[in-house]
């Protein structure tokens, strides 16, 4: 009971940028593509990504060979996860449309972002009965930290 | 028969007065002297521009003012160039802008000059720009409209011209330097030519020096790179020696104990007002943060343990779960394992997992420790509601203070090769406005930096001396290779092993994302066939040559001249 408090409370500490962030998981629960996906933009827009994906989730969650790095990161006002239109068995596409502003960094360093409106696919596989991400895949993937939560640091 | 010749001699009529009436259009154009105008040629099949049109590598164009389209966004102006498709005039994608010079409409004007750098021939479409009026080199997509066009005969005689110009440039920039940034740099000499200004030469014996002092360079920057490595591995066996003995059962109280060490951190870094660098502040709190979930997530995984040892210790011996000898002393169930895992040593997570543990220990245990730790800072902070507080920061190596006097230089390039380090100390993207600024004496724009950032940027600029790439001037064996461009967010940065001038190639180290350890690679400048006659060097490519004394920026311990 103590433990449920103490999570909730961090839980609503962690969502004081107003965009709830979903905690981190070690293991991959996820029953729908789109679950995986709303997780995934959620703790990349906290900027967890750019920060560093830990193992658990890269292995559990993607079928990518190693973590994505990159010393920048693309700055959007929000994003809208597209419901899934088709699916079949074992694959599934999510795309995530990105209303861009900018391409920063840590420092605050700004450069004008090249597109207003960035287009992520997400290919999902299941493997072992979970959703994965396939592609794109960790060279190719870019972080996009949530505008909100860059002020709120 | 007399009408079908009537009908005829019109026809070629109107042929002949369509064709000198678009040639007198063009030739309205009021195109500079030694410019033509032309229409660019292009297939009409498919109404793209082909590679066998007019427009070659390295051709310049001047752009006509109706082809440029000028836009504000974010309040800076950006250029665009006006596409020309399929006969109708429509905008340029948004990836073709030019970029911006100040906080207002762009100062292209339309007898600016640009040129290509280069052609990707599978969509016909032209890459890369340079714009003689920018003090940066700008790329993009985009289709050519009817412009004017340097005549080949004079564009060459301006590539010799713009390449003396950028030679007695650097050089006055150089001049321009304090007395304490006129280090001894191997490519001049002390000699002034009737013009003032000081002329590059070597001969063969600096030559050589030079060549042993950039390898001394390069061994040191692996040297230093080595060094960190190794206090991550020593740091991390500190922190989890004192848990090796803990048995399972104590753990939790540990736990405990760490997570309220972070929440202490956690808040101490977001009231931060003064005391820490806005990019460290942003990192580690996002690191703490994580580091509180990883210790919630094992509390709870720690809390199912025992409760089900518990049930089993009523008809089973209760069974005590040691630490393995090595990795994360946490590790003791599989739920543990799978929460800290083993991370390899440069990246985040291990840091994360790192904080975890030393948070974890009593107050007493913590200083002894913060005695043996190498990779630790103390600093005062100041909160927003004025208080003081001091805090003992774990971090991953080359954590560089903001004034970087008596930083070492080896340490300051050899942090230029993993992400990570990248992240907190100087992007990819600082690196090329390192080069410009060096080069042009202004920093590019974009990107915009915060004032005393882009003060930061140019005093570090100073220890280093740029090279052109372009302008045939060849990387050497410890330079930083940074390959960047601007509209994307990463970037690359490698030590140059050695330079192949022949086939544009550089034997390069680099960070190794997966291993986190370096790698050797071949990189190719160019991305032309090796037959091809005239190879141009890729857009982007920016050359920075650590200077080989000490300076202002940095200084050199230990091996290096």
């Amino acid at each position: 009971m103590r433990l449920n408090i103490c999570i909730l409370l961090v839980t609503s500490c962690v969502a004081f940028a107003g965009e709830k962030i979903p905690i981190l998981v070690t293991t991959n629960h996820f029953k729908t593509p789109q679950e995986l996906i709303e997780y995934y933009c959620a703790r990349d827009g906290a900027g967890f990504y750019w920060t560093g994906m830990t193992e658990a989730e890269r292995k559990n969650l993607t079928t990518w060979k190693e973590i994505p790095s990159h010393d920048s990161f693309l700055i959007t006002k929000q994003y809208k996860i597209v419901p899934q239109k088709t699916a079949f068995l074992d694959e599934a596409q999510i795309e995530v449309i990105y209303d861009l502003t900018d391409i920063g960094d840590a420092h605050g360093t700004r450069s004008p972002a090249a597109e207003k409106e960035y287009r992520v696919t997400f290919y999902l596989k299941k493997h072992y009965g979970r959703w994965k991400i396939q592609k794109p895949n960790a060279s190719q993937i870019v972080p996009v930290l949530l505008e909100s939560h860059l002020k709120n640091r | 028969m007399r009408l079908f010749n009537s009908y005829y001699l019109l026809t070629i009529i109107l042929l002949i007065s369509g064709w000198f009436f678009v040639e007198f259009n063009l030739m309205s154009q009021n195109c500079p002297s030694g410019y033509n105008a032309r229409t660019l040629t292009h297939s009409i099949a498919s109404n793209l521009l082909t590679n066998t049109s007019d427009i070659q590598r390295g051709t310049r164009v001047c752009v006509d003012q109706k082809n440029i389209d000028h836009k504000k966004q974010n309040g800076l102006g950006q250029t665009f160039l006006r596409g020309w498709y399929d006969g109708k005039t429509v905008p340029m994608p948004e990836n073709a802008f030019l970029g911006e010079t100040k906080n207002e409409l762009s100062a292209l004007q339309p007898e600016s000059e640009i040129s290509i750098t280069n052609m990707l021939p599978k969509d016909n479409r032209f890459f890369g720009l340079k714009s003689s009026t920018f003090p940066k080199v700008s790329a993009g997509e985009f289709h050519l409209p009817n412009s004017c066009v340097l005549n080949q005969r004079d564009q060459h005689e301006q590539e010799e011209t713009e390449q003396a110009e950028n030679s007695l440039e650097e050089n006055f920039m150089d001049q321009k330097n304090t007395n304490e940034d006129r280090i001894f740099d191997p490519e001049t000499n002390p000699q002034t030519d009737p013009n003032g200004l000081m002329r590059a030469t070597a001969d063969d014996s600096e030559k050589a020096a030079r060549n042993i002092a950039q390898q001394d360079l390069f061994q040191s920057i692996l040297a230093a790179r080595k060094a960190v490595y190794e206090a991550i591995e020593e740091d991390d066996q500190n922190v989890s020696e004192p848990y090796r003995q803990i048995p399972f059962s104590a753990l939790g109280k540990f736990l405990e104990q760490s997570k309220a060490g972070l929440n202490d951190l956690a808040q101490s870094l977001d009231q931060t007002k003064e005391g820490i660098e806005s990019s460290e502040k942003f990192r580690f709190a996002s690191l703490t943060q994580l580091a509180q979930e990883k210790t919630l997530l094992s509390l709870g995984a720690f809390q199912k343990e025992i409760n089900q040892q518990s049930y089993l210790g009523a008809t089973m011996a209760f069974k005590e779960l040691f630490s393995p000898p090595s990795g994360n002393p946490l590790s003791r169930t599989p739920e543990l394992s799978e929460i800290f895992n083993n991370p390899s040593l440069l990246k985040s997570e291990n840091l994360v997992n790192r904080l975890i543990l030393f948070h974890g220990l009593p107050k007493q245990e913590q200083d002894l420790l913060l005695k043996k730790l190498k990779l630790v800072e103390f600093l005062d902070l100041v909160l927003e509601n004025g208080t003081k507080k001091k805090i003992s920061l774990l971090h991953n190596g080359y954590f560089l203070g903001g004034g970087l006097t008596g930083t070492d230089c080896s340490l300051l390039a050899s942090s230029a090769l993993p992400v990570e380090m990248r992240k907190g100390k100087f992007t990819s993207l600082d690196f090329r406005a390192m080069w410009i600024y060096r080069r042009k004496g202004v920093l590019p724009m974009p990107p915009r930096y915060k004032k005393d950032r882009a003060e930061l940027i140019k005093k570090v600029s100073k220890a280093f001396v740029p090279i052109n790439v372009y302008a045939g001037e060849k990387p050497m064996v410890g330079d930083l290779l940074v390959y960047r461009l601007p509209w994307e967010t990463s970037g690359h940065v490698f030590v140059v092993k050695s330079y192949d001038p022949k086939f544009l190639t550089a034997e390069v180290i680099e960070a190794s994302q997966s291993a986190g350890t370096i790698r050797e690679r071949v990189f190719a400048l160019s991305t032309d066939p090796i037959e091809e006659k005239n190879r141009i060097i890729r857009a982007g490519l920016f050359n920075l040559r650590l200077k080989p004394k000490s300076n202002q920026v940095c200084q050199y311990h230990g091996g290096t001249i």
